[in-house]
């Protein structure tokens, strides 16, 4: 079923929907006009649904450069009245935290939503970073579905809560939300008409005077307690009681289903639960009655101990007498995400028995020996990924400079590239945050280090927070080489546009903005556009910039592989004889392919037909000319 | 309408279409009214990474995530995919096992063995006795595109009695789910699967 039609279906319907995609729904049927956010595993398919009906549903879509003006276009929006979603990982909105942090003092006048997708394990995400902590330093409230249809539905609660107190959201979501498909029905779309217009109030919006600073403040703080008394009610938590109960829980987000699960399949009835849909401010008395009510209470939350202080806090506030057990008792991890042997294990050490349905045997052996024989499988660089020919360049451009691995630091960030770091490249020293790959190879620099200094950085995250520390080494002559791996998308989240693809999140033609043309602009003097796939070409360039005196850029500008493939851009498919090939794994070792594959039996290569792109680079690498262009 | 719990466990390459059968199977549970929760990981482990789904419909259902031991079924697409999760293997879990290794890049680089196929195989006939290993990469290779794999195995599970879904249902799934000019490849991949599936059936 197209994608499409389940966006703009009728309300009852029941689909199969993944969690953003009800998200992107959701969006709809909250009557959001405005729409930015910039791709971040695990929220990029919410603009990924949405932009495909943009038009149909009247709602304006964007990728924006980074999180910041992402955040700041969805205020500008909210300030004119319109509801407005913005949404990024969790690393993003400390990229955004500024104009947030402000924003608590200036508030909303349209319904303003910050959607923010942590990833605890962590699967896709530099940290475990627990994004509830930021609600007290911004005071801001936060709503937290639990599964895709509450991620759907929870949105109009988190709009109404935005618009009744003219304040910013944050809408918590975690990969387990963001990433899980489940059976969702569609709600009523509701009809707002507003019309734009920003009413001029310089003393709510200018933060440029202290003493309307310090009142703002204080509106902050009134706004949040009126905010306490209107949360002591569904659905701004959800009361699972049962008359037999003498333990309880609570929890929220998605560690709900997990105990949910486990209470329902064991049939617990000495078990009742408090799930907390709001998780700023807390609904204090609704939290107190419960405590009083059970000699002993469960926290049960992903990462930081985030509700259970307060809740302790709380307790010993109001002289409730309760043992309240979380993660200082040692319940649960601070670390990774939930499963269900977890969380059972939680529930078994509250109600003191045991509830696991299988007989003990030595399974668990079995498992262990198995898992010490199966090799990783660390995904690779794809076939005719660009990146292995910069990377294959820079290395031998280090070798031919009779330069010593140890001498010249790499600097990595953040995109596909940074699988470098793997064998067979063993490239990048550094992933860090977007854009740090150049300020810290300038501090490298500065620091007065012998070693030369690379900073490699994606297209996509060069306009996201590359180009500032690009002016602050032209300004300080920093010697330093900027290798721009430019391939044309934001590959690593799905292929979304950048302002150097020449068009928008919907698909319509935009000015194309040239990375050469902004590098040049800032007074670099050394830049070179060179196809990575030349591997010749750019090694050469690479040696020539790592000798240059000042700061170098190379631009290595090269289709990614499984964009150009879907547009039937393929290589000629290559081939290795057998009679050439003489087994010495130079063409896996140098490209790290993984269409080429090594034939113990025979001691020899062969590509995979099925996997081969046609780039070319293990042919040039190739010292013995085994490998051919066969045909496609 | 009377399945408590269904659990479903996809493991394979990036690549190989796992989420596609994920979301066939998904489409069909919810057509037949169940709860439906599918969990898995999108992002880095797309591409010729590791890649796990976890299908789970029936009336109880809440977690997106298997319990360890609980699998009802484990398509393994890829031989060391499979062993990768056999945590999620347990007495009552039959195996639908793709025999056709795909190297890892630590392989070829020879940097780590890759275990032999029986070796896999006798982990699993330690836990449990249903297991049905096949080359369903030639069979796809002889419909015309190794890309139907994925429906050949759904088909043999199907034709084989573990999934207690419609053959209609899955047909839908089929139709909602894959891009329209596979649709009919994939359809007959379903029929060819489903026909492997009782020979293996009468095999067994």
């Amino acid at each position: 079923m197209d994608l499409r039609k389940i966006l703009l279906g009728k309300p009852g319907e029941k689909y199969a929907m993944m969690g953003n995609e009800a998200i992107a729904r959701g969006a709809i049927e909250a009557c959001v006009k405005l729409v930015t956010g910039y791709p971040g595993t695990p929220t990029s398919e919410i603009i990924d649904s949405l932009a495909l009906v943009a038009k149909e549903a009247g709602i304006y879509v964007e990728w924006s450069v980074n999180e910041k003006v992402a955040f700041e276009i969805a205020l500008g929006a909210a300030l004119s009245g319109l509801r407005a979603l913005v949404t990024m990982k969790a690393p993003g909105i400390n990229v955004a935290l500024d104009p947030i942090m402000s924003s608590a003092y200036s508030g909303t006048v349209g319904g303003l939503v910050i959607l923010v997708g942590d990833d605890p394990h962590p699967h896709t995400t530099q940290t475990e970073q627990d994004s509830r902590w930021l609600t007290k330093m911004t005071y801001l409230p936060m709503i937290e579905p639990s599964d895709p249809q509450e991620a759907k539905d929870f949105l109009k609660i988190a709009y109404e809560l935005s618009e009744n107190f003219e304040i910013p959201v944050i809408y918590r979501t975690t990969t387990r939300i963001n990433h899980t498909t489940a059976d969702v029905t569609l709600g009523e779309v509701i009809n707002i008409y507003r019309e734009a217009f920003f009413k001029r109030d310089p003393e709510r919006y200018v933060r440029a005077s202290m003493v309307g600073n310090r009142q703002r403040h204080i509106w902050l703080l009134n706004t949040i307690e009126k905010i306490k008394q209107h949360i002591e009610k569904p659905p701004f938590y959800e009361l699972i009681e049962k008359d037999s109960a003498q333990y309880g829980i609570i929890t929220a987000g998605v560690s709900y289903v997990y105990v949910r699960e486990i209470i329902e399949k064991h049939q617990l009835d000495e078990i009742s639960v408090l799930k907390l849909n709001i998780t700023n401010p807390l609904p204090e008395t609704v939290i107190s009655r419960f405590l009083r009510k059970y000699d002993r209470v469960l926290i049960l939350e992903e990462l930081d101990p985030f509700l259970e202080l307060q809740i302790k806090e709380l307790a010993y506030r109001e002289k409730i007498n309760v043992e309240i057990l979380g993660k200082e008792e040692g319940y649960t991890p601070r670390v990774d995400e939930f499963r269900l042997e977890i969380v059972k294990k939680a529930i078994e050490k509250l109600v003191s028995e045991k509830l696991s349905t299988h007989s003990p045997n030595d399974i668990e052996q079995i498992y262990n020996e198995a898992l010490k024989i199966v090799p990783p499988r660390t995904p690779p660089m794809c076939p005719g990924c660009p990146h292995s020919g910069s990377y294959l360049a820079l290395k031998r451009a280090i070798r031919n400079l009779k330069l010593r691995t140890e001498d010249v630091a790499i600097f990595g960030d953040i995109g596909c590239y940074a699988l470098s770091f793997q064998p067979p490249w063993r490239a990048i020293w550094t992933e860090h945050a977007m854009g740090s790959s150049i300020g810290m190879a300038a501090g490298l620099k500065l620091a007065g280090s012998k070693q030369k200094a690379v900073a490699t950085i994606g297209d996509s995250t060069f306009f996201h927070m590359g180009i500032q520390p690009l002016i602050d080494i032209v300004q300080h002559k920093v010697n330093i080489l900027i290798l721009i791996l430019d391939n044309g998308t934001i590959a690593m989240t799905g292929h979304q546009p950048h302002p150097g693809t020449g068009i928008t999140a919907t698909g319509e033609k935009t000015r194309r903005i040239l990375i050469e043309d902004i590098v040049k602009a800032t007074g670099v003097e050394f830049v070179r556009i060179v196809d990575p796939y030349d591997i010749e070409q750019t090694t050469r360039a690479i040696e020539e910039a790592l000798n240059y005196d000042g700061p170098s850029v190379i631009i290595a500008r090269r289709e990614c592989a499984i964009v150009a493939g879907r547009k039937g851009l393929r290589g000629p498919l290559f081939k290795v004889l057998p009679d050439k090939c003489v087994g010495c794994k130079l063409c896996i070792v140098e490209t790290g392919c993984p269409a080429i594959m090594w034939i113990p039996e025979e001691k020899k290569v062969t590509i995979d037909p099925a996997l081969c792109f046609g780039c070319s680079l293990c042919a040039q690498v190739c010292p013995y000319n085994a490998i051919i262009v066969e045909k496609r | 309408m009377s399945i408590e719990e269904f659990n479903i466990l996809i493991a394979g390459v990036g690549g190989q279409g796992g989420l596609t059968l994920s979301r066939i199977i998904g489409h069909a549970a919810v057509l037949e009214g169940y709860r439906l929760r599918i969990g898995e990981t999108l992002g880095m482990s797309q591409r010729g990474g590791a890649v796990v789904s976890f299908v789970r419909f029936g009336n109880r259902v809440f977690s997106p995530l298997i319990p360890e031991r609980d699998a009802d079924i484990l398509f393994g697409l890829e031989p060391i995919e499979a062993l990768r999760n056999i945590k999620f293997v347990g007495e009552k879990t039959a195996i639908i096992l793709n025999i056709r290794k795909i190297p890892p890049l630590i392989v070829n680089l020879g940097l780590r063995k890759y275990p032999d196929l029986e070796e896999i195989l006798s982990f699993f006939k330690k836990i449990t006795s249903r297991i049905h290993s096949y080359d369903f990469s030639i069979e796809a290779q002889k419909l015309g595109s190794i890309r139907v794999m994925n429906t050949i195995m759904l088909g043999a599970a199907f034709g084989l009695g573990l999934i207690p879904l419609k053959s209609e249902s899955i047909e839908q799934g089929i139709r909602s789910v894959v891009p329209r000019k596979y649709l009919e490849l994939n359809l007959k991949a379903f029929e060819v699967g489903k026909k492997i599936g009782k020979d293996l059936f009468s095999f067994d």
